[in-house]
């Protein structure tokens, strides 16, 4: 549009000769800067075409940034009205003509046409020099924009870094030089997972999983997740015994996945920093908006070195998202298309100065596009978790399953809006250091507590724990000691309950013990029996028969021989302990240890000695158990192969759902077994030192034994 | 005698004219005006309600023979508009077309040294135009857009800024190739008043107001005037027409 003005002339006479100069005039934007201070700042753009009155100042960097709004004390965690990162905008107009009608300052986001603040510059503003633009009273800016749908917190914040901020002049007259822009960032400086506190845990219900409990569990090993290349184990209590349920089928995986379902629940936080201008890292709540914060997973989960469990974690390993070893979905894990997700989605609440109690603060959406096993989070702008985000944790309830957290910032986008950093690359992803935060491995555990153990005498030598402990150690579970150490039955207490037990049985029965024998007093060994002749005049005595006649109906019963007695009295003391124990059974849930040296006195004309028994209490329950430990030291051949701890670990196998080899006497393959060995702690193989097979294992960690073969190759895909 | 209020367009020149004097200097120089040609020494710049005298004609008696030819010679002086176009360094246009009309008259001639357009016109005109293009401006060469180096692996952070990825619209930059004067004829007023000076302001490119008296607005374009030309130390602008009268003088009405 051409330049039209009104010029008021003199005409010039003829003896005259003055003139009337018209000049044209010009206007335009030399140079717009954010700046902290003229060192510090944004750089300037004109358009490549533009003249510019005059030259700029060529000062800034492109990678000028600040951090805006309010800062927190990291101490208080309550915004300190001291510290601020305000900045400044600073401009410079060609306009000593005053021709300038139009100045508009327009802030942009990358791939939006539209800015999303705006200022038309007035009068003094407009005048010709340098600008620092004036918030009211004030020449700084704290980056606020004002209310915005996409900017909540209604600052400029690092979900849409970086910013384009645009002057354009419009006038009459010349201008060579229209808009002039500048960019600036809003950036993160660092972020730290933390644990989040119990609090916003659900609350812990008898009879189901307790979350709370194994976070205490997991605090007691450090109060912050373990750093990048340590590791810490996730408990999970489950006394789960085979009381009410079969040891042949899936109960342990049934029964176990009604307990602790999709698994622990662990809260994890984290918080963002923000890079001010002079590159300190700083708590401004406001500046981090909407940004969405990516929590990513890896499988940590390494072979074991037993070819049936690794040949069954190798499914699949290279080929799921994420890649590894851990539990497939298929057998019950969370590795897999389709598996429950490991950050589960949160609505969370606004922010608030209090936490609501068993409440998730942070609101955490599933990904549903590509990495869908990962999450976004989002943190929170004020209240007691500002400057936060989070998500609950929750890895699988296999045991051995180890799963290492990643948190990302996931700020940047497509021009499609797409999020850059939901992409299906294995982890890590490729983001520099200030953008994440890694912990180290969690670790999952099965927690069965063993919780009372109890011998009949101080001279039963105890059994060592640890050993047994041991022994369950490959299969991720822990046999949490909680006895407080063995304790023997005083002397009263193990007469009474021997005689109450005793008096539940027949006549017949009740004559193999003297009433006059101290039971307690008699031995280490369980029951003190009558020999055969002494049971036969005792009977006799009783009834009035004669000894022949007792004699002859004992044979008829199939007891003539003092092997008969001994293995008659095998029944009879087996019955006995299991009365006289069963009261002795802990309150709480766990497993139990009754130790005495033999089952009776007359064990050596037995024909096989009983070792243990996993006890089948009358008042257990399948969260209560016990076993019954018989075998003496002098019953075994001694180590490596054969001592008694391998029986206690044999006789809790049981009742953890574990049967007999196929070659121990059970006539049926419940194809429970890794087929390929035959020193399973389950057998009866005392040559070798025995342990859990590979199938046991897996069946302990909470593998689905429907989903195994005792052919370990047919595991593996 | 006749009294002649002036109005917006008057001048000697458009007097004399209007009165059939062939010579302006006859009013301007006559005896009853000689207070105001004190007052107003360019006689091409009255001020509207100045009061001019009009001298009565005089009769020249000359002998001449009947039947025989005499010739008369008129001095008729001319008038001219006499206009200098700068641009806004005050440096001579270098215009492509540049079109002067006054009333019935037209000029195309580009202009000449120190930007000087000039024509004879009927000092009664009062209203014009001067209409100019020039070239459009050489941009400066466009540096060749460096290739965009590939990012490392991670990237860093913050990534470098990609101009492209910001879509707002930014209006076509067309330089301006022409101007068109609307010419006020006879409409200038002495330096020593503020209307003077603020017309001079208009005429030198400033968004001054055609005012009378003096106020924010104008105080705003004397300052900027003044910070401009340097006429005083920068922050010290007084922003007051009477410090900038003699300067405007200069500045407009000399070549």
């Amino acid at each position: 549009m051409a330049i039209t003005r009104d010029a008021f002339v003199a005409r010039t006479a003829h003896d005259r000769t003055h003139i009337n100069r018209l000049a044209i005039p010009e206007y335009g934007v030399i140079e717009i800067r954010v700046r902290k201070s003229d060192a510090k700042g944004s750089k300037s753009y004109l358009p490549a075409e533009a003249i510019p009155p005059r030259a700029a100042s060529g000062k800034g960097a492109d990678d000028f940034h600040f951090a805006p709004g309010p800062q927190l004390n990291s101490g208080t965690w309550v915004t300190d009205a001291a510290k601020n990162d305000d900045v400044e905008i600073w401009y410079d107009l060609y306009n000593p003509f005053l021709a300038i009608e139009k100045a508009t300052l327009e802030l942009f986001r990358r791939f939006e046409k539209t800015p999303f603040w705006t200022r038309e510059l007035k009068d003094e503003e407009l005048s010709d020099g340098d600008h620092i633009l004036k918030f009211g009273a004030k020449t700084k800016w704290d980056g606020k924009i004002g209310v915005h749908a996409d900017f909540p917190t209604q600052f400029v914040t690092v979900q849409h870094s970086p910013y384009k901020l645009k002057l354009t002049v419009k006038g009459k007259g010349v201008c060579n030089s229209h808009v002039a822009w500048t960019y600036f960032h809003v950036l993160a400086g660092k972020i730290k997972i933390e644990y989040g506190p119990k609090d916003v845990l659900p609350a812990s219900v008898a009879g189901k999983a307790d979350h709370r409990k194994a976070y205490d569990a997991l605090i007691a090993q450090g109060a912050s997740p373990p750093a990048a290349g340590a590791k810490v184990k996730v408990f999970l209590e489950s006394n789960i015994f085979k009381k009410g349920h079969s040891m042949f089928d899936n109960s342990l995986f049934t029964e176990y996945e009604t307990l602790w379902d999709k698994g622990p629940l662990i809260p994890l936080f984290a918080t963002v920093w923000v890079k001010d201008s002079g590159d300190t890292d700083v708590l401004a709540p406001k500046a981090l908006g909407r940004v969405k914060f990516l929590w990513d997973w890896e499988s940590k989960l390494a072979a074991q070195g037993l070819t049936f469990v690794d040949q069954a974690q190798d499914y699949d390993k290279s080929t799921t998202k994420p890649k590894g070893q851990n539990c497939h979905k298929k057998r019950g894990g969370k590795r897999g298309t389709g598996s429950d997700p490991v950050f589960p989605k949160q609505a969370g609440y606004a922010p608030a100065a209090a936490l609501t109690p068993a409440a998730f603060p942070f609101e955490v959406e599933e990904i549903g596009k590509t990495r869908k096993w990962a999450s976004y989070s989002y943190a929170w702008d004020d209240g007691k978790l500002a400057s936060k985000t989070g998500a609950i944790f929750q890895p699988s309830r296999m045991g051995g399953d180890a799963c290492q957290v990643s948190v990302y910032l996931a700020y940047d986008i497509t021009k499609k809006g797409d999020v850059v950093l939901d992409v299906a690359d294995d982890a890590p992803l490729k983001v520099q250091p200030a953008l994440k935060d890694t912990t180290g491995t969690f670790e999952v555990w099965r927690d069965i507590h063993f919780v009372r153990y109890f011998k009949k005498t101080a001279a039963v030598a105890n059994l060592t724990i640890a050993t047994v402990q041991g022994i369950y150690q490959p299969a991720f579970v822990r046999l949490d000691d909680k006895s407080g150490g063995a304790t023997a039955m005083a002397a009263g207490t193990w007469n009474a309950d021997f005689t109450a037990a005793l008096g539940a049985l027949g006549a017949t029965d009740q004559d193999l013990v003297d009433p006059a024998v101290n039971q307690h007093s008699a031995g280490p060994h369980g029951c003190d029996f009558r020999n055969l002749a002494n049971w036969i005049s005792a009977i006799a005595a009783r009834t009035g028969a004669t000894v022949p006649a007792v004699t002859a109906a004992l044979s008829g019963a199939g007891i003539a021989t003092a092997a008969d007695h001994a293995a008659h009295c095998n029944n009879i003391g087996s019955t006995i302990l299991q009365g006289l124990f069963d009261k002795h059974l802990h309150a709480n849930e766990g497993a139990n240890i009754f130790h005495v040296d033999g089952l009776h006195n007359h064990t050596a004309a037995a024909a096989s000695v009983l070792r243990g028994y996993a006890l089948d209490l009358p008042s257990g329950t399948d969260r209560k158990c016990g076993y019954l430990q018989l075998g003496k030291t002098t019953d075994y051949s001694g180590p490596p192969n054969d001592i008694r701890e391998m029986t206690g670990a044999h006789e809790f196998g049981h009742h953890f759902f574990l049967p007999h080899t196929p070659a121990a006497g059970e006539k049926k393959d419940y194809k429970a077994h890794d087929k390929s060995v035959d020193d399973c702690l389950m057998s009866y193989n005392y040559t070798k030192p025995r342990k859990l097979c590979g199938f046991c294992q897996l069946r302990l960690r909470g593998w689905s034994k429907d989903a195994l073969k005792p052919d370990g190759a047919k595991n593996k895909k | 005698m006749a009294k002649h209020t002036v109005v917006p367009g008057d001048c000697f020149c458009s007097l004399a004219k209007a009165n059939n004097f062939f010579d302006y200097l006859t009013v301007y120089n006559h005896a009853s005006n000689s207070a105001l040609k004190a007052k107003r020494p360019n006689p091409n710049q009255l001020v509207e309600g100045d009061s001019v005298e009009i001298p009565d004609k005089k009769i020249k008696k000359v002998p001449g023979a009947t039947n025989k030819e005499h010739k008369f010679v008129v001095v008729r002086t001319k008038t001219k508009l006499r206009l200098a176009i700068v641009d806004s360094q005050e440096t001579a246009m270098k215009a492509k077309t540049c079109t002067l009309k006054v009333g019935g008259r037209s000029q195309k001639t580009p202009p000449a040294a120190k930007g000087l357009v000039e024509m004879e016109i009927d000092p009664v005109d009062t209203v014009g135009s001067l209409a100019i293009t020039w070239p459009p401006p050489k941009p400066p060469a466009a540096p060749k857009p460096a290739k965009a180096a590939a990012l490392p692996s991670p990237p860093p952070y913050p990534a470098p800024i990609v101009s492209g990825d910001f879509t707002d619209a930014t209006e076509k930059f067309t330089a301006e190739t022409s101007a068109t004067w609307n010419l006020h004829v006879g409409s200038m007023e002495p330096k020593d008043t503020v209307r003077g000076a603020l017309r001079r302001l208009i005429n030198l490119g400033y968004g001054a107001p055609d005012a009378n008296a003096e106020d924010a607005r104008t105080a705003a374009v004397v300052k900027s005037y003044q910070r401009k030309n340097a006429l005083t130390a920068k922050g010290s602008e007084s922003g007051k027409v009477a410090d900038v009268q003699a300067n405007l003088e200069t500045r407009h009405d000399n070549l």
